[in-house]
């Protein structure tokens, strides 16, 4: 017959028994459900209401991992607590069987047990300690979970803890047994009264077997402890008791060997065994000092569920991908940083490159002012991550602009003038610092020293209108309202008269004739004042006029006075070409009274006037004796023909060539030669010597000297109708540009370094060590110069034919000009004096004619036929081609720089300037030297020039010097 | 002679970008694979990660 507990509860057997009481597995009877019922040993003699107190204690837990308590019920003097039946075995009994649990069991199981303490030991108001967690007090469900079971000697924690009751051997913490190892100076939960050997293990407990539980039994009241007595008994226990309790479990679980009681003797888990971090974590739960252990539950927890995270290998894992994350992060960074860093210099140096050819351009289209501010422009001012390094090009195209190294007597650009429509003609004063402009429909006057426009004059609405220059201030032009002299300083009109489109001026200044296009006379005025002195009929001939004045060029007719104004040459447009006698008419000469020709050109040269008459199928010059009415001689030809004459000499262009015409004895004297048919030309005699310049029908334009010899060439972008050549300036234009391109005579004096006879031909020259002499020298022999411009030698060299090569080579102290001849015969010739220092015979040289110069670094090999190679001075690799179609004859090192010097074909000499990298920064034309640290030139033109080598911040320290002249200078203009 | 600075830099710059995705690839597949033969350990000796 079962055992009805408290009419409710069915015992059905017992299923275990130990220190607290015994179990028995029991059955609600109404709800038929199986339940657990817990008799407790002790008796209502302890006290209904502790006990009572105990059990509602447990009624109120509710956590998955621990069993329910349903009811607290008595039966006669026995107490049973109902619970939760808990399906499964405890875990002492799967120790028992010899299968020992995997690690992630145990680990699965010590975080659901830890689950369970926590809860427990979170309740109010202080806790629950548990205080026997041991194999057989956990369950194991079916489902693999633990649920941890036996709160016989669950106590509620107080203020300091709970007092012991009892405990498991191996399982108890060392607080349990009271153990003196205990540090007493710890302010600890654990309180021991007695020591380890008077409390004894199982001295005072009743003791069953090994995995019993000791039951205290000097257990009193924990109120006693709780300070409510001065008993001192029990001992103090807390939640740390528990975890080392779980600890010893755990150990047991993994290595299927109950913990020593000793905690000290307790031998941690070694690897083959378990992990070292799960030894680590067991390691600490079961330290004999429980300051030393989890100070709770949920750390414990926290210490298993951080297995995986705090793995050393998982550790390293993630640390090594951190790592390598932030270096590819910082990788990534840095390349688009370069990538960013690089397109914007990329597009600066563009920017650069295009503004170094726009200053090119304007350069070579004579826009000075251009040149420099696109070459500045192309210069990055401040020094930036996001700008490239200034470019070769930009450092070149500025050098050129100012013209630094330019130190020919030459027409160098000067600058561009503006005008507001396309020029119909020009006029320059007889000083040749004033330029007058006639473009439709103004006259104006600019200064050309100044590059200032002085005066402005509204002109005849007629591509005919004339002007002429009286002298520095005085104008003549054909007015809107007639024929008007002005002032071109104060603008005003000095006088007027009739209307008219064309005039003359005489050499003396004194007579003005001038023709209206509609009118077949001519008047003669007074240049003083204007007034008419005389008046010419044509007989009903006229002058040429298109058919549109407005904008045709029509300046192919003569209209011309001689120096005294008493003759007048004069062209119609039925190709019939009279000199009138102003004074007598009986005296007019007729050249012609009509022809084919309808272009001419031609003026008076003293006597004589020469003239040039062309049409489609040829050309006649003719010189006549104006005053003995004589032809003096002419000639015609196939080519289109030019004529200046002045009273300075008369000039013909014929073809390609340019000549003076000896008048007296008709002799001809080459001026120039082109390369190209002759557009236009002028002739100008300056500070002693005569220049030409000439603009060919190829678009170029040139210089010549007085000896014919072409002192420079350039482009245009169209062909140059207009060539004028001033005191010291040049002046380009054509019919359709409305700008004017201005050229300035550079005697180049200052720089002179060395004087010599300009007659001498030779291929290179030299200044010595010591700079007191210079060397002119070629195959032919060699002349030596002092500073005083004295010759100190002249040598013709012997065997000249037969010369190989000329080295000028200097030491310390001399210099001196070595000369080798084919057959190994070397001299040595003094840049001193010209002596020969001595002679010696070796062998024949090498006529591969391949040259090798070093630099600091770089090798340059230079063969005949092929562009010299660089290679590296330290590694001997090629680096580079020096691309130039011309002879290397020498390369210096010249400061951080190299020098490499040519021969062209046509045998000019320059050199070009190259930084380290080999990029050209400036072309050295003539560069004959390099003494010291200057830079010698020699144009041949008889002067030996010096310069010294601008750096970069030179240069656009220069250009902005320039600049700010030049915005001065618009300045003065616009305020004009 | 060969390259300008600014050209190296960009191009430099692509060459460092393009070496840093690709490699990053390459880790990030042998980290993705060496992670999961470590979970696979971890998993073996601990048990299955509980957060």
């Amino acid at each position: 017959m079962p055992q009805i507990i408290a009419e409710t509860y069915e015992l059905e057997n017992q299923i275990g028994a130990g220190g607290g009481g015994v179990v028995y597995l029991g059955r609600h009877t109404r709800l038929n459900k199986p339940v657990v019922l817990k008799a407790d040993k002790r008796k209502l003699s302890v006290g209904e209401e502790k006990l009572r107190r105990e059990v509602d204690l447990l009624k109120g837990l509710s956590h998955t991992y621990i069993p329910q308590v349903y009811d607290f019920v008595q039966e006669g003097e026995t107490v049973y607590t109902v619970m939760d039946y808990i399906d499964g075995e405890s875990l002492d009994k799967v120790i028992g069987r010899g299968t020992l649990p995997s690690q992630p069991d145990v680990v699965k199981w010590a975080c659901q047990l830890l689950e369970a303490l926590h809860y427990l030991h979170s309740q109010p108001p202080y806790g629950i300690l548990h205080g026997d967690i041991k194999p057989a007090n956990i369950m194991v469900r079916p489902n693999g979970d633990v649920c941890l079971i036996d709160f016989n000697i669950a106590l509620a924690l107080g203020e300091e803890g709970a007092v012991r009751v009892g405990f498991s051997r191996g399982y108890a913490s060392p607080e349990h047994y009271g153990a003196d190892y205990i540090r007493s100076n710890k302010a600890a939960a654990v309180k021991t009264g007695t020591t380890l050997q008077s409390r004894g293990f199982g001295k005072s407990t009743s003791e069953a077997d090994d995995d019993k539980t000791l039951i205290d039994k000097s257990f009193q009241k924990p109120s006693s402890i709780q300070g409510t007595s001065g008993s001192q008994k029990g001992i103090l226990l807390d939640v740390r008791s528990d975890i080392y309790s779980l600890g010893a479990t755990l150990y047991h679980l993994i290595s299927g060997q109950r913990p020593d009681p000793d905690a000290r003797a307790v031998v941690p888990l070694d690897k083959s065994i378990c992990s070292e971090a799960v030894s680590r974590i067991l390691q600490k739960a079961m330290n004999p000092q429980p300051d030393e252990r989890y100070q709770t539950a949920k750390e414990m927890l926290n210490a298993f569920l951080r297995l995986h995270k705090n793995d050393p290998r998982a550790v390293r894992h993630r640390r090594h991908m951190i790592t390598a994350a932030a270096f590819f992060a910082i990788m990534l960074l840095a390349g688009a940083s370069l990538i960013f860093i690089g397109l914007k210099q990329m597009q600066q140096r563009e920017n650069a490159l295009a503004l170094a050819e726009y200053s090119a351009n304007a350069f070579a289209a004579g826009d000075i002012s251009g040149a420099v501010e696109n070459a500045l422009a192309a210069i990055p001012k401040e020094k930036s991550i996001f700008n490239a390094p200034v470019t070769a090009n930009a450092q070149r195209a500025l050098a050129d602009a100012l013209g630094v190294y330019d130190l020919s007597q030459n027409f160098k650009p000067l600058d561009a003038l503006a005008l507001p429509g396309a020029p119909f003609d020009f006029a320059l004063s007889p000083g040749g610092t004033r330029l007058a402009v006639v473009y439709a429909y103004e006259t104006a006057v600019f200064d050309l020293e100044k590059l200032k426009e002085l005066a402005v004059f509204p002109t005849q609405q007629s591509a005919l209108s004339d002007c002429a220059f009286l002298d520095e201030t005085r104008l003549v032009y054909a007015g809107e309202d007639g024929l008007t002299c002005a002032d071109v300083k104060t603008g005003k009109t000095i006088w007027k008269a009739e209307i008219a489109t064309t005039l003359a001026v005489s050499a003396d200044k004194s007579t003005i004739a001038a023709v209206d296009r509609d009118s077949d006379y001519a008047s003669f005025y007074s240049a003083q004042d204007g007034k008419k002195i005389a008046e010419r009929s044509f007989d009903g001939l006229h002058l040429t006029v298109p058919a549109n004045d407005i904008f045709a060029d029509a300046k192919n007719d003569i209209f011309a006075l001689n120096a005294d104004g008493s003759m007048l040459a004069i062209s119609f447009s039925n190709g019939g070409f009279v000199i009138y006698d102003c004074e007598n008419p009986d005296n007019d000469l007729i050249i012609y009274d009509e022809s084919g020709y309808d272009r001419f050109s031609g003026g008076f040269c003293g006597k004589y006037f020469a003239y040039a008459a062309n049409k489609d199928d040829g050309a006649q010059f003719g010189i006549i004796d104006a005053k003995e009415g004589t032809y003096a001689g002419g000639y015609d030809a196939e080519d289109e023909m030019m004529i200046q004459a002045d009273e300075n000499g008369v000039y013909l262009a014929v073809g390609r060539l340019i000549e003076k015409i000896d008048t007296a004895a008709m002799a001809e004297l080459e001026m120039a030669y082109l390369d190209a048919d002759i557009a236009s030309f002028a002739v100008r005699h300056i500070a002693g010597k005569e220049y030409t310049l000439a603009a060919s029908r190829d678009n170029r334009f040139m210089f010549y000297d007085s000896g014919a010899g072409m002192m420079s060439a350039d482009e245009c972008s169209e062909i140059c109708d207009f060539t004028i050549l001033g005191e010291g300036f040049a002046v380009l234009g054509n019919r359709s540009d409305p700008s004017l391109r201005v050229l300035s005579l550079d005697k180049g004096d200052k720089e002179a370094l060395f004087t010599y006879d300009a007659r001498y031909a030779h291929d290179e020259a030299r200044v010595s060590r010591d700079k007191n002499t210079m060397m002119l020298f070629s195959y032919q022999g060699f002349r030596v110069y002092a500073k005083d411009e004295k010759l100190i030698a002249d040598v013709e060299l012997p065997d000249s034919d037969n010369i190989y090569d000329q080295q000028f080579e200097s030491d310390k102290d001399s210099s001196w000009l070595e000369v080798i001849w084919y057959d190994g015969t070397r001299r040595q010739y003094s840049a001193a004096d010209g002596a020969m220092i001595k002679e010696t015979k070796g062998e024949a040289p090498d006529k591969s004619l391949v040259e090798e110069f070093e630099t600091d670094k770089y090798r340059i090999v230079s063969e005949l036929h092929s562009a010299p190679a660089v290679y590296s001075a330290s590694s001997g690799k090629k680096v580079a081609t020096l691309e130039t179609e011309d002879f290397l004859t020498y390369v210096s090192q010249f400061g951080d720089c190299i020098i490499t010097e040519y021969i062209s074909a046509q045998g000019g000499r320059y050199g070009l300037l190259l930084n380290d990298k080999l990029q050209t920064i400036a072309v050295l034309d003539g560069l004959c030297d390099i003494s010291g640290d200057k830079l010698v030139f020699d144009y041949g033109d008889g002067n030996m020039r010096q310069s010294r080598l601008y750096s970069l911040e030179e240069l656009t320290a220069l250009g902005e010097k320039f600049i700010k002249k030049q915005n001065k200078l618009k300045e003065r203009k616009e305020d004009f | 002679m060969g390259s300008v600075s600014c050209e190296l830099i960009f191009y430099g710059g692509i060459a460092v970008t393009v070496a840093a995705c690709v490699l990053a690839l390459i880790c990030a597949v042998i980290f993705a694979l060496t992670g999961k033969k470590l979970r696979k350990r971890l998993e073996e000796e601990y048990g299955k990660p509980m957060i």
